[in-house]
């Protein structure tokens, strides 16, 4: 394709500028046809909804932290309710659609757990802290599938992460010694099953998953959550059971399957170093563990060590960068 | 805040350029495809310069277990021998192991001579760590042609300054440093003409001055064994005066001086710095950078340490949980008041 036919983009714009190839006027003319007129002032306005909004709910969870002792529980209560009440009616004004509305909603799902924290603290219910998340997880999901807001789907998976990892440490070790590898198996298939919805959603025209910060964030959370417990394995061979051989197969499935996925159904890079970069780890650590843990000349196998280490992240820069200009040629070709 | 997909050419015809220069960018942007083909992607960047960085490490360990590192002279020659072999192997290959090897190689030999160096001159102290570091960084950065060693070679001499001079108490010193910071970052960054050698530099810049201020507050909230006792206004008054000329420039000039909302921004801009800590404005340089060039990664930079210039901000406020809480919120309800401000600023420069 002919590059002058291509999306213009600021980037290119300002390296034809450090090319000498553009003068500054017609840089900032074109800028400006790149741009709407009120570009600067949308993306002010978006800055301060989020910075102020974030404020304003910190501003708020502080108050009750310290307004304890003070406050009658129908006066906290009701505090906390009104402002609710009053950042759902503020979306349904503004608009689901709009950004002041998305906002607000997640607002009102922040508050929800401030409810449920002060709730428990009225009336100490003796539950356990992994209670409190997975009512406020429950409690949201209306919203968050209703909401169509990136954000919040992020913000509901931490409190499901979070109320996993409470539950391991409050009930399923002390109580019945679960192994921390199906923890890390739940988490992996957590985050690793909100990325296939993902991806899903993305394919059937639901725009507002488009962002490439979501899948490398769902990616990552999945895959270090199911590296651990296989770093372990590496380490420490005499913990072979059960959960830890299921979560190296479950770790082995998801790098293949996303190798095979963001490879040929849905091309991008970035999951694709993700993953390469979690082999990398794995593997170094597999030949780090087995190389330096005898009591052979330790001097010349740290040297050995480091040229290992360059040959495999030499070896997988090497494959990536193969790899995209594969991709890119296939772009070109117009195959999928 | 886009509009419809605009392809270069209709951008182009409308700048009225003549068919010689429309050639000659069609073929810089068929280069610009080829070099970023070319040039590896930042993660790619990352997981080499990990990777070198590690084995680095376990080089240095093998040499000195051998007692090649005992004392100085030979750290200091052995080093010297690292980084010449680097920038050779660098010269000579494009080869990724080789390029590899040669970031290993040349930053175990930064290592190595700066211990040498220190060790030899007797001099054990920060300053000729500085000084060392400096030097080398000054000969092997135009010698060696590495986006990673260009990045991280100047944030480990920011790192070695500040240490410098806060460990021996010139905190007076602090601010030509943070000014030099500024400057650089600013300078480089909004540089037109800027050349490509010198792009890791402009991002070192950008991280390092958040950093330095960063480290500065966390030793004013005793997180580190000497506090800083320094103001910073003066630091507050450059950036906020930075800043008004970022303003000038995204602005169109000193011609816009005429528009309200410029002064206004600039007025915001000066009580910020009074009010605040001077990272906030960096952070608000950053956004208006990242924002201007869409360079997510200097987004990314400032969107990473305004939370943490936030939390030091009102966490050394000496005043009960109570009024910081009205105070946080305050703050919220403040800059949610300002959006509908700049709404109407808006609905007023469409109009006009």
């Amino acid at each position: 394709m002919n590059p002058l036919h291509q999306p213009a983009r600021l980037r290119s714009l300002r390296q034809l500028q450090r090319d000498g190839l553009l003068d500054a006027a017609t840089l900032a003319s074109a800028s400006r046809r790149l741009r709407l007129p009120n570009h600067w002032f949308a993306w002010v306005e978006q800055q301060l909804l989020l910075l102020g909004t974030a404020l304003v709910l910190a501003g708020t969870i502080f108050f009750f932290a310290y307004n304890w002792a003070e406050m009658g529980r129908f006066a906290k209560l009701g505090l906390i309710e009104a402002a609710l009440v009053a950042c759902l009616l503020a979306a349904c004004w503004r608009g689901r659609s709009r950004l002041t509305g998305k906002v607000l909603q997640l607002a009102a799902a922040v508050l929800v757990g401030v409810l449920l924290a002060v709730f428990g603290q009225i009336y100490q219910t003796g539950a356990d802290a992994y209670e409190l998340f997975v009512g406020w997880a429950l409690l949201i999901l209306g919203w968050v599938v209703a909401a169509g807001f990136a954000a919040l789907w992020v913000v509901w998976l931490v409190l499901v992460n979070t109320a996993a990892i409470l539950y391991w440490q409050q009930v399923a070790d002390p109580a019945y010694a679960l192994p921390y590898e199906w923890l890390c198996l739940f988490l992996g298939l957590v985050n690793l099953g909100a990325l296939v919805l993902r991806e899903t959603g993305l394919q059937r025209g639901l725009d507002w998953l488009a962002g490439a910060w979501l899948r490398g964030l769902l990616l990552t959370g999945g895959l270090v959550a199911l590296t651990v417990p296989v770093l372990h394995l590496v380490l420490a061979e005499a913990r072979l059971g059960g959960a830890s051989l299921l979560t190296a197969l479950a770790w082995l499935l998801a790098v293949a399957g996303g190798y095979a996925w963001y490879r040929r159904a849905c091309p991008d890079m970035l999951p694709l170093a993700i993953i390469v970069m979690d082999l990398c780890v794995v593997l170094l650590t597999l030949i780090g563990h087995h190389l330096l843990d005898g009591s052979h000349d330790l001097a010349v196998l740290f040297l050995l060590f480091a040229l290992v280490i360059l040959g495999v992240v030499s070896g997988a820069a090497l494959w990536l960068r193969r790899t995209a200009q594969a991709m890119a040629a296939e772009r070109a070709a117009g195959l999928p | 805040m886009t509009r419809p997909a605009l392809t270069m050419a209709q951008l182009l015809d409308e700048a009225g350029l003549s068919a010689a220069q429309s050639t000659a960018i069609s073929a810089a942007l068929a280069a610009q495809e080829a070099a970023a083909a070319e040039r590896p992607p930042l993660y790619l960047r990352i997981l080499t310069g990990f990777g070198a960085w590690v084995a680095a490490l376990f080089v240095i360990l093998f040499m000195a277990m051998i007692d090649l590192l005992d004392t100085g002279l030979p750290a200091l020659a052995w080093g010297l021998v690292f980084l010449a072999a680097g920038i050779f192997i660098s010269r000579v290959s494009r080869a990724v192991f080789h390029e590899q090897l040669a970031l290993a190689l040349v930053m175990a030999g930064n290592l190595m001579v700066l211990f040498g160096g220190v060790d030899l001159l007797k001099l054990r102290d920060e300053l000729a760590v500085l000084v060392i570091h400096g030097l080398v960084c000054l000969i092997v950065s135009p010698l060696f042609a590495n986006a990673v060693y260009r990045f991280v070679a100047p944030i480990g001499l920011a790192v070695l300054a500040t240490f410098w001079l806060v460990e021996t108490r010139q905190f007076v010193l602090i601010h030509p440093l943070l000014a030099l910071e500024t400057l650089l970052a600013g300078g480089l960054l909004r540089w037109a003409r800027r050349p490509a050698g010198l792009t890791p530099l402009a991002y070192a810049a950008a991280a390092t001055l958040p950093g330095t201020l960063l480290f500065l507050h966390f030793t004013q909230l005793n997180f580190w064994r000497i506090g800083f006792s320094e103001p910073l206004w003066p630091s507050s008054l450059l950036l906020a005066l930075g800043l008004s000329w970022v303003y000038l420039q995204l602005a169109g000039g000193f011609g816009q001086l005429r528009r309200f909302w410029l002064w206004l921004a600039i007025l915001a801009t000066w009580l910020l710095g009074v009010f605040t800590t001077p990272g906030i404005l960096v952070v608000i340089g950053l956004l208006l950078f990242g924002e201007a060039d869409d360079d997510r990664l200097l987004k990314l930079l400032a969107y990473l340490f305004l939370p943490a210039f936030l939390w030091v901000y009102y966490y050394a406020l000496h005043i009960d949980l109570a009024t910081k809480s009205y105070l946080v919120a305050g703050s919220g309800l403040v800059l949610l008041a300002v959006r509908g401000l700049v709404r109407w600023l808006e609905r007023r420069e469409v109009a006009s």
